[in-house]
């Protein structure tokens, strides 16, 4: 008996291809101005605009994949497609609000809302390892949220305590903010970096990422890493352009502290590490904490971080979804056992080899332009320790991941099966991925450039 | 309010010595009956927002949180015993330090009103202490119920404040907090090890 065909892949196509639709008219067919919206619980401006269109933008080309490899005996996320379509499809929900959101606890309820609908898709393969990743993951997602709500709960005492109207909106926050009283406010801007800094991974609430990028289906990982990622830096973004102004030290320090130390951490992952996916995920935490400290710069090295970013999150989309091929190709994570890829596997091959080149800041990428920002302003504001810094871990790091990753794509193939094609459907997403990601870093068209200079001037702290 | 307080500090600390997963659970019972008096003497006519913050305190956190955990354990034959933190001198020692330094640093954000530096201190034991159970024990159920003492020394923190949340913040915090348990709960039924047990290390 076999079972009646879903509905699903339609469903999760038509609603992905609406969501960047709609991305892309509210970014590039509406005016300008920024526009309230929901008794002033939503906003959209520049801001919110860019991380529309980038967080569904991966979540299309996921969305393609996902439904192109149906037909593939590999497929990810397996047979159970309208599970997946029904979380997917709850996390963009919760995803799209909290960047929508200008109240900060809603921001974080929403935030808090998508890891629920992320944590079943994480144990989605059903395993032992994918359980306890999922349980850590939610685990610390909660806590850390936690401190970010208990940092603004600091933060609006601080306000109450002084006389100011209190208000968890983020405008009332930068109002009320230069007249909170000092220690409430200090606490508050810490446990709200320290909180929102676990959803993006920074030391030391960091020891989530790897297992879980490592145990959940590779969409879901890109889902993660591309999406929600994204979503808790419009969270820290936000952050900056309210309390930027007042608590510019503070926040810049603790951003390039944390920042440098993730690198570290990441590095030391990185080199330990013989697993491909857990390495790639190492690999992320490294940029979380290059976007950290480029934030931690403030509204100069915006621009550099904001391309950055984006060319990060479509790294990340390319790898982990290439990566889930050749673990479904090879039956191994082992870099050891995967060797050829050009070979064996042409199409995964270049996407692999172009992932990494990307990764590792190669020009012409955009990461390559992003990070050169980056340390040009490290240079410019006399930061010679981390920019010293910067480059070893990040030289560290590359030679580490080359070391294992470049036997992995052009070592001898020692398969002697041939690999059945990959459908075009999986195929095509990873493909625009790769246009955007080489365009971001040689021309950018002039109103995505636009967008990118609006987000940036909106930094405060400069 | 203050012997509430104390009571909420006897409610958080109570469970590290009494080691068994009862007295965890009850112990969030109690913090969850105190914060609802709390919220009940401060006002005789509670608003909107209020009445869904007293459902979320007596329904959720004082009722359906041990009845649904404890249901999760007796399912799946959990043993009483359940060591919240390492059993000796050290644990108890640090434990004890925390509690000092979180009231030292209630009376320093709020030098001049020592009712608010009470309320902060306790509500600052209950997140510390939550946290270094959470780093020092790797049992699931332990390390929930660490996360629910968090988030209950944050809920108290937030009576300090004159103000309520508005309804929809309010109502989202409840959402997301049931949405959070019912999740934790249905991934405590399916870990493979027991939830009162340490889990494998990660590859």
């Amino acid at each position: 008996m076999t079972a009646a065909p879903s509905n699903a892949p339609a469903v999760l196509l038509a609603a992905a291809a609406m969501a960047v639709g709609g991305a892309f008219y509210v970014a590039f067919g509406m005016d300008g101005a920024a526009l309230e919206f929901a008794a002033h619980y939503g906003v959209l401006d520049a801001t919110s605009r860019l991380f529309l269109v980038l967080i569904n933008g991966i979540f299309f080309g996921v969305a393609t994949h996902v439904v192109g490899s149906a037909a593939d005996p590999d497929r990810d996320v397996g047979t159970r497609l309208p599970r997946f379509t029904l979380l997917a499809l709850l996390f963009m929900l919760m995803c799209n609000l909290a960047v929508l959101s200008r109240h900060l606890l809603m921001m974080l309820v929403f935030l808090e809302l998508s890891t629920i609908a992320a944590a079943p898709l994480v144990r989605h393969g059903r395993s032992a390892a994918s359980m306890y990743a999922s349980w850590r993951y939610l685990l610390f997602s909660t806590v850390g949220l936690g401190l970010a709500w208990l940092g603004a709960a600091c933060l609006v005492h601080g306000m109450e305590g002084h006389g100011a109207d209190p208000s968890f909106f983020l405008d009332g926050i930068s109002r009320a903010s230069h007249e909170g009283k000092l220690p409430w406010r200090r606490v508050g801007v810490a446990l709200l970096v320290l909180g929102i800094g676990t959803k993006l991974a920074l030391a030391p609430m960091y020891a989530w990422l790897p297992e879980t990028y490592e145990a959940a289906p590779p969409p879901v990982t890109a889902l993660l890493a591309a999406v929600q990622f994204n979503v808790a830096l419009v969270a820290v973004w936000r952050l900056l352009q309210v309390l930027g102004p007042v608590d510019a030290q503070l926040m810049r320090s603790m951003l390039m502290t944390l920042g440098m130390v993730t690198m570290v951490a990441s590095a030391f992952g990185i080199i330990a590490t013989r697993r491909y996916r857990r390495l790639i995920a190492y690999a992320s935490l490294n940029h979380g904490g290059v976007i950290a400290v480029g934030l931690g710069l403030g509204q100069t090295a915006a621009y550099g971080v904001l391309i950055y970013v984006v060319s990060n999150a479509i790294i990340k989309a390319i790898l982990f979804l290439t990566a889930g091929k050749i673990r479904a190709v090879y039956a191994t994570e082992d870099v050891g056992e995967v060797t050829g890829l050009l070979k064996d596997l042409p199409y995964t091959g270049v996407f692999f080899m172009m992932g990494t080149f990307a990764l590792l800041g190669f020009p012409p990428f955009g990461s390559f332009l992003g990070e050169l920002i980056i340390m040009r302003e490290l240079i410019r504001v006399d930061q010679f320790l981390v920019f010293g810094g910067l480059c070893t871990t990040l030289t560290a790091t590359f030679v580490a991941t080359g070391r294992s990753v470049f036997p992995m794509i052009w070592g001898d193939s020692r398969r002697t099966t041939a690999v059945p094609r990959a459908p075009m459907g999986s195929l095509i997403p990873k493909l625009v991925f790769v246009v955007f990601l080489v365009a971001m870093g040689i021309h950018l068209p002039a109103p995505i450039s636009a967008l990118f200079r609006q987000v940036a001037s909106n930094l405060g702290g400069a | 309010m203050t012997y509430l307080l104390f009571c909420f500090l006897l409610a958080i600390l109570a469970p590290l010595a009494l080691a068994t997963w009862r007295w965890s659970l009850t112990g969030l019972t109690l913090q969850g009956l105190l914060m609802t008096w709390m919220v009940m003497q401060r006002s005789t006519a509670p608003t909107l927002s209020e009445t869904v913050l007293l459902l979320d305190l007596a329904v959720l956190r004082t009722l359906v949180v041990p009845v649904y955990l404890s249901g999760i354990l007796l399912a799946r034959g959990a043993p009483a015993r359940n060591d919240v933190i390492a059993p000796n001198l050290l644990s108890w020692t640090f434990a004890a330090g925390l509690v000092i330094l979180a009231f030292n640093a209630g009376g320093t954000l709020n030098p001049t009103n020592t009712s608010v530096a009470t309320h902060t201190s306790v509500a600052a034991a209950a997140v510390l202490i939550g946290l270094f159970v959470l780093a020092s024990n790797s049992s699931p159920f332990t390390q929930l119920v660490a996360v629910l003492r968090i988030e209950n020394g944050i809920l108290l923190f937030e009576l300090v404040a004159d103000h309520g949340l508005d309804v929809p913040v309010q109502l989202g915090v409840s959402l997301a907090f049931a949405a959070t348990l019912l999740t934790f709960g249905r991934l405590l039924r399916m870990l493979p090890s027991s939830p009162v047990a340490a889990p494998p290390s990660a590859p």
